[in-house]
Order: structure tokens, then sequence, then C-alpha cells
């Protein structure tokens, strides 16, 4: 009785809302809300009876024959578990899609709960014939719905639709006559009982017919059109409701194809998967994406149904169908269809939820499946893992292209629609992380010191901390992002807690992501997001492949350990991909690029030394790879720091330059290289922040970080120039200060190794660094005092503060290193595999077998030096007169202005003339030229989608006919 | 922009070091470089080894800031007078003025000139005065030794005349520099 | 620790006195090849003191009138990190307290002392000479770097003290002569280090006023030049320490000093100058090949 009123009392309601639409069309729209809501509560009813929600068996099901005979006669209806929980999501589209309706005046209701009934009628369906009835009735109201809204392409469209329905029609009943011929019955188990040549053909027919519903690659083409040309909210109801039954009603008879070999569906998926994606890789318009991405759960779907079976192919098909299509019906409700780019005004915030599932960010209920998915692809083939993983990497690319493009402001109901969406979505992250919980581990096993867990446990934690205190300035145009920043650092904190690859890979994800939208909360983010959006995704499909191959325990050598690299490498923004860190930095709000900068990238740092550990220490010829890439970014990041003039890139510069000696003490794989390699690490935590942090009161105090633009800070900002010197005098690594101890470290590390090329780059790349040292405290503090910063005041107290701790912290370890050195080289000296001699520490002399180092005596030394040429020239006559900033001896002229005798741009112009015999290599040349190469591919891929219905309807028999002759093995 | 205060007079208590001091300053002239008119051309020779100014302890150098003693050299325009002023004022104490050539004394031949100061005294304190026009090398060494003498005495005192009249000396500058733009004191 | 206070007093005095000598003795030998008479020999002595006894001085701000100390502490620090004479264990300053790296780090804090005062005091000129000297600095100490990874990857030690004593047996056992081309790479370098023509871009009088210290005056220009004097004296001792043997007494060290110091005087006194961009280029290549020549006999 429920599962009656389930599937029919939309159907009940459509007759009513005709009715009264005509009169009443309010009523008309409560009386459906009614019916539905109706609908719904008897489908949660059958799910709880069904016990669907813990996914342990999806199979389970309960029957129902209507009428009199069996079928075809009669209507039988099997609901399973999973297909309840479709049935939920489909009501609840329909629902919310009334509502939308009625808010565009789309006199459609009795339309729209036709489709439901037909959704559900296809979902429950047990034979060929009554899913051929649904169908029917479901491409029917499609048209119809098409045709009825209000945009300019509704006709081409609906013709299209109707088109490809027909030929659909067409094969599906020729499938059927020949079952029917064959067996003498119609229950969809009968397609399992064919053999030989009529198998071969009901298995090609079949399957066209399938993949032209599902608008699998290469048949998507009509999806294509209909994304693109129907109205958003069609789109949006249509792909929630009907597009979501077919899906899975084709889940449903996929496996049961009388096809000799099923691992056949998942080579076709996964070369669909590729292909179409690469189509999509340029495309523009949104709908479009949106019909490109629904081909990629169409290509999944298949290689599901090639390589799983079971209740492991019924949960992850469900995940990923449903979740997908709640997102995709959330994009679709954010769009504006009145508008001729629809979305144009789409409120980034809630775009990126559905679009973050659509990819599979974890916690996101789509991670789950995917993640699975690639292991299961990881155990067929490492060639299907590779489709799989740059399959959804395309689709990535251009789903985040599509967020970044976006403006803000919305209409209110869209967005009320889309918050309901929103909220299934995190419902349905804590419902499937709850279910997978028991995979997780948090023992921290990955790291076996105990002490080096402290010690990113504590710069994550600390680093978070100080970070959020600035994160209440902002500058104008710039969103509060103090949330995201705080779930970013929570899930970095427990980083080094991770005891399993994929906890290791949610974590990480999570940080990664949370800190996306957090930049994106910056004035002029899109660029800057979208890269720095595509690079975490590119580190994070590398990192989960990795994981993926390893089998979940972490980084195995090999492969994965390359893949685990170049997710370091990436995350790192290292050279070459130094392109994401320096303009997301400097695209991001005020105290961002401290976090990501200081806090965030040692993430990457612990990943290396995870996959180090995990691997049992690199072996030396990689270390040398590593060694060298981190020497010559170090170098070539350096001169671009020097040659850049503004404030926050020349930081990201720095960074990424700095991180460069740390690449390289890890690399050496001796107990020295790893001492300067987590000093450096730490010490790059305290003066990276301090740096970013002063940057960020710079820029919020004078709205600009345009080196030109400053100058003579000092007179107005004294703190923030003090704390910016100790850092700045830190990392260039002059003694006495902390920066010294990791090039000493370093450097004795590779003399004692006997890398003595890659020593002298380190060496030139820590000189290069006074160049931009100087630059950056001249440009910005010293000098000329401009006049539009003339009545600038000091930082506020929320960056200042964490500013005085943590230099605080730098001169205490400064002066005293072997408090952090006698925690630190006991605790590498016990990690197994590196080689070389430990350093000793006796009281403040530190010793390596080739060098010695006192920090304590020298830093005395220094303090009493200076401290005494101070008091001699305090006492040794009249203080001198502080004159004005323009009194200069300037050839017996009055200056002008501040502004035009402030030296700051084109600083090292004689530099970049010497340099001018090499050859300019610009990183943004390799990415734009891959993404050439990728957008030629795509083009040519996507030539076959002419826009013409007869093309497509050439597709779905060209397709049949290779495929019947293939399964036939030749003509 | 530009610090405002006046300069003050030093006091000279301590008289035994002042000697000393002067010895030492008498014995170190830094000169600005500083060609204010045609005379310039005659101080070219003071570098070559025919006369080796090096050898009395004489440098140029290239910035008021270190230098003790100021040439003009030759005829003064009105123009040039705000940049001498400019460069005078900035040089540190104990400083000293030493003008080349007639036109310093009297305006020389460009006596009845529009724009050509006919007295210099009246606008900055001149130590010493070398005749001639221009003055060869020789003269102008025989200055620069007839200003050590001074300084040994204690008797180029031209800086502490400037200051202790500096209402003076700007009256009389205001008057011939029609666009007055410089602040109160160069410092 | 009396003992110590005692022997750095006397230390940064003798080498101050000693630079300031050389400095006027330098005057009179570029002089006398110009074919001057040139100043006394204590003409240096008598600048000093007119400096700090001039009656008034100015600053631009808090940095302008630190940078001196910094060029002071910078200049005596580097001289007391490194041992003066072969085996004295009376005079031994601060050497015990780091190694050839930490001196060779260490000679940045006075020039980055320098640098910031030169920044603080507004002046474009002296601010230019920062980022001529600054980008020169960098590319000499690129084969400096090499030089002294020959040294120590040579040598395998990294402490001053030590490599002294490698070259104890004899005038062939100099790294000198041990390493020749390292020594040579070592010693166009220390011409850019003395600020020596061609490589005298930074304190160009011609075209930008003096450089860096453009701005000073009086008693902070009188500290500025006594740093400047002592640096030089830690150079030298650096240098005969790690190329000519060390110094066994108290008149080696001042006899291998002045040799050093007379170098870049000679070369200093017949070249013109370089532009920036042809002496980053020189110092990139020229010297920095040399040294690797060596750097490979080492590593082969």
């Amino acid at each position: 009785m429920v599962i009656a009123l389930a599937v029919f009392l939309p159907l009940l309601g459509a007759f009513i809302s005709v009715w009264l639409s005509r009169k009443k069309p309010a009523l008309s729209v409560i009386v459906s809300q009614l019916f539905l809501s109706g609908g719904l509560l008897s489908t949660v009813l059958l799910s709880i009876k069904l016990h669907a929600w813990n996914l342990k068996d999806l199979g389970n099901s309960i029957v129902l024959h209507t009428g009199v005979g069996a079928p075809p006669l009669s209507i039988n209806l099997e609901v399973t578990a999973g297909a309840v929980i479709v049935a939920i999501v489909v009501y609840v589209a329909a629902i919310l899609g009334v509502t939308r309706l009625a808010d565009r005046n789309v006199k459609t209701q009795p339309l729209l709960l036709s489709l439901v009934t037909a959704s559900l009628g296809l979902l429950f369906a047990t034979d060929l014939f009554n899913s051929f009835v649904f169908l029917e009735i479901g491409s029917i109201v499609t048209i119809g719905l098409t045709a009825a809204c209000k945009c300019s392409r509704r006709w081409e469209v609906a013709v299209k639709v109707a088109l490809v329905s027909g030929l659909v029609t067409i094969l599906y009943l020729l499938a059927v006559v020949v079952v029917y011929k064959t067996t003498g019955e119609l229950r969809l188990e009968a397609l399992g009982m064919l053999q030989g040549i009529p198998a071969l053909m009901v298995s090609a027919l079949m399957l066209t017919v399938i993949m032209t519903e599902i608008k699998a690659f290469p048949m998507s083409g009509w999806g294509l059109d209909f994304y693109q040309g129907a109205s958003t909210g069609i789109a949006g109801i249509y792909s929630a409701t009907w597009s979501l039954a077919v899906l899975m009603w084709s889940a449903k008879v996929l496996p049961m194809l009388p096809v000799p070999n099923l691992e056949i569906l998942a080579w076709i998926g996964a070369g669909g998967l590729v292909l179409g994606q690469l189509a999509g890789f340029r495309a523009s318009n949104p709908g479009r994406m949106m019909g490109y991405s629904s081909a990629a759960y169409a290509s999944m779907l298949l290689v599901l149904a090639g390589t799983t079976t079971g209740n492991d192919y019924l949960q992850l098909t469900l995940v990923l169908m449903v979740f997908a299509a709640i997102a995709k019906f959330s994009v679709f409700m954010l769009g504006n269809p009145e508008k001729k780019n629809p979305w144009k005004n789409a409120a980034g915030n809630l775009l990126l939820l559905p679009i973050l599932l659509i990819i599979g960010i974890p916690p996101l209920p789509v991670f789950w499946a995917k993640f699975r998915l690639l292991s299961v692809l990881a155990g067929v083939s490492p060639l299907m893992l590779a489709a799989g993983a740059v399959g959804l990497f395309l689709e990535a690319v251009y789903l985040l292209r599509l967020w970044s493009q976006r403006s803000v402001g919305l209409k209110k109901n869209g967005r009320l629609l889309s918050m309901v969406a929103s909220v299934l979505m995190v419902a349905g992250a804590v419902w499937l992380t709850s279910v997978s919980w028991k995979s997780l581990s948090f023992s921290g096993s990955l790291i076996s010191s105990p002490t080096l867990r402290i010690l990113f446990m504590a710069i994550f934690g600390g680093g978070t901390l100080l970070s959020l205190l600035g994160a209440r300035n902002r500058i104008e145009g710039e969103r509060k992002y103090w949330f995201w920043m705080l779930l970013s650092g929570v899930s970095l904190t427990f980083l080094p807690l991770a005891g399993n690859g994929i906890t290791f890979y949610i974590l990480w994800e999570v940080t990664a992501f949370a800190a996306v939208i957090a930049v994106s909360r910056g004035k002029k983010a899109t660029t800057g997001t979208f890269w720095f959006a595509v690079f975490a995704a590119a580190s994070g499909f590398l990192l989960l492949v990795s994981i993926v191959l390893s089998g979940n325990m972490f980084i195995a050598p090999g492969i994965p350990v390359v893949l685990a690299a170049i997710a370091v490498l990436f995350k790192l923004g290292q050279m070459g991909t130094h392109l994401w860190s320096v303009r997301a930095y400097s695209a991001a709000p005020a105290t961002m690029p401290a976090f990501l900068a200081g806090t965030s990238s040692k993430a990457a740092i612990l990943l290396l030394i995870v996959t180090a550990l995990g691997t049992g220490i690199v072996a030396v010829p990689a270390g040398s790879v590593l060694a060298w890439a981190g020497a010559l970014t170090a170098l070539s990041m350096a001169v671009m720091a020097a040659l850049s003039s503004d404030y926050k890139k020349v930081l990201a510069y720095a960074s990424v330059s700095q991180i460069g000696y740390i690449l390289v003490g890890l690399g050496l794989a001796s107990v020295l290289g790893w001492t300067a390699a987590i000093y450096h690490t730490f010490h790059h935590f305290l003066f990276k922040t301090v740096l970013f942090l002063g940057a960020a009161g710079v820029i919020f105090r004078t709205g600009t970080s345009d080196y030109n633009r400053l100058g003579g800070l000092v007179r107005r900002m004294p703190l923030t120039f003090t704390f910016t010197l100790i850092s700045v005098i830190a990392f260039a690594g002059v003694p006495p200060l902390a920066g010294f101890g990791g090039k000493w470290f370093l450097y004795n590390g590779l003399i004692e190794t006997g890398w003595l090329p890659i020593a002298l780059i380190a060496m030139f790349a820590s000189v290069v660094a006074f160049l931009y040292a100087f630059r950056l405290l001249h440009a910005v503090f010293l000098g000329q005092l401009s006049s539009a910063n003339a009545k600038t005041r000091e930082a506020p107290l929320a960056l200042l503060v964490p500013q005085g701790l943590l230099t605080a912290a730098l001169m205490l370890f400064s002066f005293k290193p072997t408090l952090f050195l006698q925690h630190i080289v006991p605790a590498i000296e016990s990690l197994p595999g590196l080689a070389g001699v430990a350093p000793i520490i006796d009281g403040n002399l530190v010793t390596t077998a080739i060098g010695s180092w006192n920090a304590w005596a020298v830093g005395m030394m220094v303090m009493g030096l200076f401290g005494f040429a101070f008091v001699f020239y305090w006492l040794s006559g009249k203080r001198p007169k502080h004159v004005g900033q323009l009194d200069i001896g300037f050839a017996g002229e009055l200056p002008p202005s501040p502004e035009e005798v402030h030296y700051a741009g084109n600083f090292f112009k004689p530099y970049r003339r010497a340099l001018a015999f090499l050859p300019r290599i610009h990183a943004g040349k390799l990415f734009s030229g891959i993404t050439e190469i990728l957008k030629i591919a795509g083009d040519m891929v996507r030539a076959i989608f002419t826009g013409d219905a007869r093309t497509y309807l050439a597709h779905s028999l060209i397709f049949l006919v290779i495929f019947f002759f293939w399964l036939r093995g030749g003509i | 922009m530009y610090c405002n205060k006046l300069p003050e007079i030093p006091d000279d208590r301590k008289k035994i070091w002042e000697k000393v001091d002067n010895m030492a300053r008498a014995n170190s002239l830094w000169v600005t470089a500083f060609g204010t008119g045609c005379g310039a051309i005659e101080l070219r020779p003071l570098h070559t080894s025919r006369f080796d100014m090096e050898r009395f302890g004489i440098a140029m150098r290239p910035t008021p800031r270190q230098a003790d003693v100021l040439i003009i050299s030759g005829y003064l325009a009105v123009k040039t007078l705000k940049r001498v002023i400019r460069v005078y004022e900035q040089i540190q104490d104990p400083k000293y003025i030493i003008a080349l050539g007639s036109c310093t004394m009297n305006g020389g031949m460009y006596y009845d000139s529009y724009n050509t100061l006919n007295i210099l005294d009246r606008y900055i304190p001149v130590d010493v005065y070398v005749n001639g026009c221009m003055p060869r090398p020789e003269a102008i060494i025989d200055g620069f030794s007839l200003l050590m003498k001074k300084i040994k005495e204690g008797k180029a005192e031209g800086w502490k005349n400037y200051i202790e009249n500096l209402e003076y000396y700007r009256e009389n500058q205001k008057k011939v520099i029609s666009n007055w733009d410089l602040p109160d004191y160069n410092w | 620790m009396t003992h110590l206070l005692l022997s750095i007093t006397v230390t940064t005095i003798a080498a101050l006195a000693w630079g300031l000598l050389l400095g006027g003795i330098s005057r009179m030998v570029t002089a006398r090849i110009h074919g001057r008479i040139g100043p006394r020999l204590t003409q240096n002595y008598i600048d000093l003191w007119k400096l700090f006894r001039k009656k008034s001085s100015i600053h631009h701000g808090t940095m302008f009138w630190l940078a001196p100390m910094f060029r002071i502490a910078g200049g005596a620090g580097v001289l007391l990190l490194v041992p003066l004479i072969v085996g004295n264990t009376v005079i031994v300053n601060m050497s015990f307290s780091g190694d050839l790296l930490l001196v060779v780090y260490f000679m940045f804090f006075g020039c980055l002392g320098m640098a910031l005062g030169a920044g603080d005091s507004g002046h474009p000129y002296a601010v230019i000479a920062v980022s001529r000297g600054l980008a020169q600095m960098s590319s000499y100490e690129l084969s400096f770097s090499a030089v002294i990874l020959v040294l120590a990857a040579g040598l395998k030690t990294l402490s001053i003290e030590e490599i002294v004593m490698a070259q104890q047996d004899g005038i062939l056992s100099w790294n000198l002569f041990r390493y020749p081309f390292a020594t040579v790479a070592a010693l166009i370098t220390f011409l850019p280090m003395q600020m020596a023509y061609p490589f005298s871009i930074v304190l160009a009088p011609q075209e930008i006023p003096i450089g860096p210290p453009t701005e000073y005056s009086s008693r902070l220009l009188s500290f500025m030049f006594s740093g400047r004097a002592l640096f030089g004296v830690a150079k030298l001792v650096l240098f005969v320490n790690l190329f000519f043997g060390g110094a066994s007494g108290w008149v080696s060290l001042l006899i291998k000093t002045f040799l050093l110091y007379m170098f870049p005087i000679f070369v200093s006194s017949v070249f013109p100058r370089f532009r920036t961009e042809q002496s980053i280029r020189f110092l990139w290549f020229v010297p920095t090949s040399l040294a690797a020549i060596d750097l490979l006999r080492i590593m082969i």
C-alpha cells in the first residue's frame, strides 16, 4: 500500500492540479506540494522499513503486484533499499522544483508530478515492458517540460530530446522483441538467460539505449544541448528526478546484460571518461559544463558496472549518482533563467559546495565513493586507474573554473532551494562519514617519532591560532574568512595524527579546500583562487592515486612515491608550480597568506617526511633529485623575489625559495640534513608568519601592496618594522639570528655527503636572498614616506600580538638554539635509515664532524659590541638632530616630492640586465602549453558534438553497429 | 617634511680640546663638489700631480653632509644663490666658505648685471676671498693655506656669525630671491 | 672573563689603528702611482678625529643612527671570530664560537646594517648604491662560496683554526699552492669586497655621491669609517688565514696583511670602473669558473 502511494500519489496529484491550474493556480501549487509531501512521507517510511540507511544490504526489497495478471500485463514493483533512497531524493527535488516553477509562473506542475511518477515507476520496475512504459512517460513529459519553459531555445531542445527518445524507443522495443521471442519472458532477469547472437544483439541494443539515455560519451551530445538550452529550473529538476531515475534504472539493468565479459563496460566507461572530460575541458557555458559532468557520472556508472558487484556496486552507484544529482540540482537552482548567462550572479559559496561535492572533496559524500572506485580500478589495471584519475581531474578543472568565474549576488528563492540542497549534501557527508568512520585512524603511526609529531602539531595549531587572531582585520572588499581558516587549521592540526592513508588524505584535502575557500574571499581573488584550486585538486588527485596504489597503508615505494613527491611539489608551489602560490597569496585576504605560507605549507613537508619514513628513507638517487629540485627552486625563486615589486608576491616567492632549503635537507637523507630541514621548517614557520602578518598590517592600513606606493613606514609603524626587521635578518641567515642555524646544518650536511654543486647553488641562493630581504625592508619601511601614507597608523593589535609572540620565540631560539635542538636531534637520530653522524650538543656548543657553532657566544659578542658602540656614541657628544624626510643633500635642490625620491621600483635593474643572456623561461608558458594541448585535444573530441540532432542519432547507431560487431568478434 | 628648527650656537667651553680639534680641522679640509661659476675650471688642476692638494689633506666630497668647505667659484647668480644657501646650510658645523675671483667681491666684470650678486658677504659668511679673474691654482692653494691658518688660530668663525645673524642674512637673501620657498633652515 | 675582555679591547683598538694606517698608506701609494705626493701617513687619523669632533650632526631616523653601530659590531665581530696568530692561546678572542661558515655569514651583518642606514636616510642615491652593492655582493659570493667549499671539502674541516694548521708544513702547504685556482678566484672576489676598481660601483662618487653613506656626517660618519677599517682588517686576517698559511707571529701578521692590502690598491689604481651588470657578470663567470676547477679536482 505504501509503495503504491509512493508511486502513484504524484500521478493523482497531477490530475487534480491539471484541473485546478485553470482556475486557481496558487491552490494547485499547494495541492501539488501536498501530494508530493505525502509521497515523500511514504518513501521515508519505506526506507526505514528496509533499513536503507546503514548501506549494509541495499538489495533488500519488497515486491508489490498490482492488477490481475502477471507482468507485462500488470505493473509489478520491487522496492529495493537503494531505490528508496533515490526516491526520497526525487521527491525532495520535486517539492523544491514545484516551488521554483511556481515562482517563475510556469504552469507545469502536472507535468512535473507525472515526471515524478515516471521516475519512481522506473526505479521500482521489475520487467522490461513496465520499464518501457515509464521510459516513454518520462521522455514525453521531459519534452513537454522543455517546451513549456520560458527560454529562447526551448523548441530546438525539445525536438532534439524527442528525436533521441524516438530512436531509443525503437531500439529498446527491438531489444524487448528479441528477448521475448527468445525467452518468452519480459522480466529484467530474462536478459541474463540469452545466449548466442540474440544475446549479442540485445546487449548491443540495450547498451546503446542505456548509454544514450544516461548521456554517456559519445552519446552525450543531446544531453549537453539539453542542459545548455533548457531553462535552469527545468534542467535542475530534470537532473534530480528523471535523469537520476534513469541512471539508477540503468545501474539495475547493466549488470544483467548478456555481455560475455562485463569488464568491456568498464573500458568503454573509462575511455568515455577521459575523452568526454577532455571535450568538456573547454566548455564555457555552465549548463554545458553540467552536461559534461553528467557524462562523467554516466561513464563512472559504466566503469562500476564492469568492475564491481553485489552490495559494493549498489552502494557506490547509489552514493555517486544520488549526491551528484543533488549537487547538480543545487547548481542549476542557483542560475537565473531570465539572464543570458544564468550564472552570472550566482552566489559563489552556495555554488562551491555542490562543485566540491561533484569533484569529490572529502568528507563530502561523493568522495567516499570515488575513493573506493579508484581503489577498485587500481585492482583492475593501472591504465584504468590512470584513465579514471585523469578524467576526474579534467572534470574538476572545468568545474572549478565555473566556480571561480562567478560573481556575487543572487535571487532569494534560488538561494533557499540551494540551501536546502546544501543541507542535504552536508547531511550526506555526516551520514557517510559516520558509516565509514571505522576506516579512519588517528593513531599517528605514520610518524614514528612523537617529538616530531608534537612539533608539527605545535606548528600547525599555533600557526592557525595566531593567524586567526588577525583575521578580523580585513581591507575593504574582502569577506569574512575566519571560519574557513579555522576549519583548514583544525584539520591541519590533526594531520600528524593520521594513522593511515585515507585519514591523511581526508585531512589534507579538507585543509587544502578550506584554504581555497578562504582565499576566494579576497578582494580580486578570481584568478588566484582558480589556480590555487586547480593545483590543490591536482595535488589531491596525485596523492589519492598514490595512496590507492599503496593500498591505503601509507605510500609504497615505486610509482606511488613519485606521485606523492609531485603532489608535494604542487602543494608547496615549487619551481614551475609556484604560479599558484604566488597568485593565491597575492589574491588572498589579509592574514590568509600568513597561514598558507607559514603554517599550511608545512603539511607538504610532513607528507615528504611521512613518505620517506614509510618507504624507509628515500634512497640517495631519489634524494639527490629532491635536493637538486630544492636547490634550483631556492635559487630561481630568490631571483624572482628580488625582481618582483609587490609586497605579497615577494613574500610568496621568498617562501617558496626558503622551502627549497628544506627539500635539500630532506633529500640529503642524513641526520644533519634532516636536522637542517626540521630546524628550518620550524624557524620558517616563525619568521614567515611574522612577515606575512606584518604585510597584512601594512596592507590593511595602506590598502596597497605595491612597493612603488609604500615606503617610509618605519616612521608610522615602528613595531611592525621591528618585527619584520628581526624576521628578515633571521631568514637571510645572518648570525646571530636563528636563520643561520638551518643553513649551517644544511651546508655541514652537504659537505659531509659531498654534494658540493648543490651546496654551491644553495649558498648562492642564500646570498640572493639578501637582495629581496633588503628590498622588502627598504621599499616598505625605509626610504621616503609617501604623502598618501603620511597619516597611517600602527597596525592593529590583533596583528601585532602574534608577531610579538613569534618574534620573542625567534629571539629565544636565536640565542639558545640548543633549547630546540636538544629535543629534535635525538628524535631525528632515532628515525630509522638516516645516514651520517648526528651533531653533538654540549651546552651551547653544537659540533659536527667538520665544524662548530656556539650561538650563545656569538649572540653575546654581537650584543656586547653593539651595546658598547651604542653607549660610546651616546656618551661621546651631543645627540644628532632629527631632520625632516626631505632634508637630504639633493644637489642644492628641494626634492620635488617624497614619491619622486623614493627608489623602489625596478630596484635591481642591473641584475635584470646581467641576467639578460638567459632565455626567458616562464613557468606560466609550461602550463599554458599544457592547457593549449588539452584544449586542442578537447576541440578535436568535441567536434563530434555538432549540435545537429541527426548527428546524435548517428552516434547512437554507429556505436550500436560497432559494438555489435566488436562483441561478435568481427564482421 | 622639512625640519623647521633653527640652529643653536655651540658652547666652546672645552678650550683645550678646541686647539687639537682646530689642528685636525685645518689639516683635513673636505670640499663640497659644487662649481657655482666659471672658476670651477681652476679647481680641477688642484687634483693633478702638478698641484696635488691632497698633500694638505684637502679632499673633494660629493655630498655637503661630509664636507667642511664650500667654494664659491666665481660670479654668483641669484638663481644659484638659492642652491648655495641650501648646500651651505646642509654642511655640518664648523664650516667655511672660500670665495674665488673678483666677481664675488664686487661683481667683477658683471658688476652691472641684473642677476649677479656683487657683494657676497651680505648673503653668506665668506671666510677667505681669493682675488683674481680667475685666480690660478697657486692662488687657490694660497687661499686654502690662509684658511688653514685662520682655523688654527680659531678665527675662521663665519659659520658662527651666520647662525648668530641668521635674520640679517635671511633678510638680504629674501630681498634678491623673489620666489623664496626654502624652509626656515636647510638642515 | 677579564682576560677575554682585555684581549678583545686590545685586538679591536690595534686593528682599528692598523686599519686606519693601512688606509693612509693606500692613499699615499695611490698618489705615488698618480705621480703625486699624496697625503700624510696619519691623514686618516686626522680625518677621523675631525669627523668625530664636528659640532653638529643630523640623523634621519632610528635605523639611520643605529647603522654605524651595526657597522662597528659587524666589523669587530668578524675580526674577533677569526683566529689571529697560529697556536696563540693568549689572544683567541671569540674564535672558539664558530667556524668559517659563521664568519662568512657574519660578514653580512655589517653590510646589512649599512644598507638599512642608507635606506633610512631617504636619499635615492644611497639606495641605488645599496642596490648595486647587494647585486654585486650576491655575485661575488657565488665564487667565494665555491672557494669556501673547496677549502672545506678539500681539508675536511670548516674550522678556520684547522684550516690554518693544515698549512703549517712549509710554504708549499699553503692553500695558495694547494688550491691555486681557488686562491686566484678568492683574490678576484677580494677586489669587490674592498670596493676596489674596477668593481667600485658602490662608492662611485662621480655617479652616486659616495653611495650608501651619502647622508652621513660628523660623528656617525666617523663610526662608519672605524667600522670599515675594522672590517677591512678582519677580511685581511681571514684571507691570510685561509690562503697564506696564517700568521706565525705579530710581525708576520702585519707583513702579510700589508702585502695583501696592497693588491687591491695596485689593481685599483690602473683600472676604470665596470658598469654594474658587467661587474656582476664578470664575477659570476670568471672567478667562479676558476674556483670550479679546484672544486672538480676535489670531487673527482
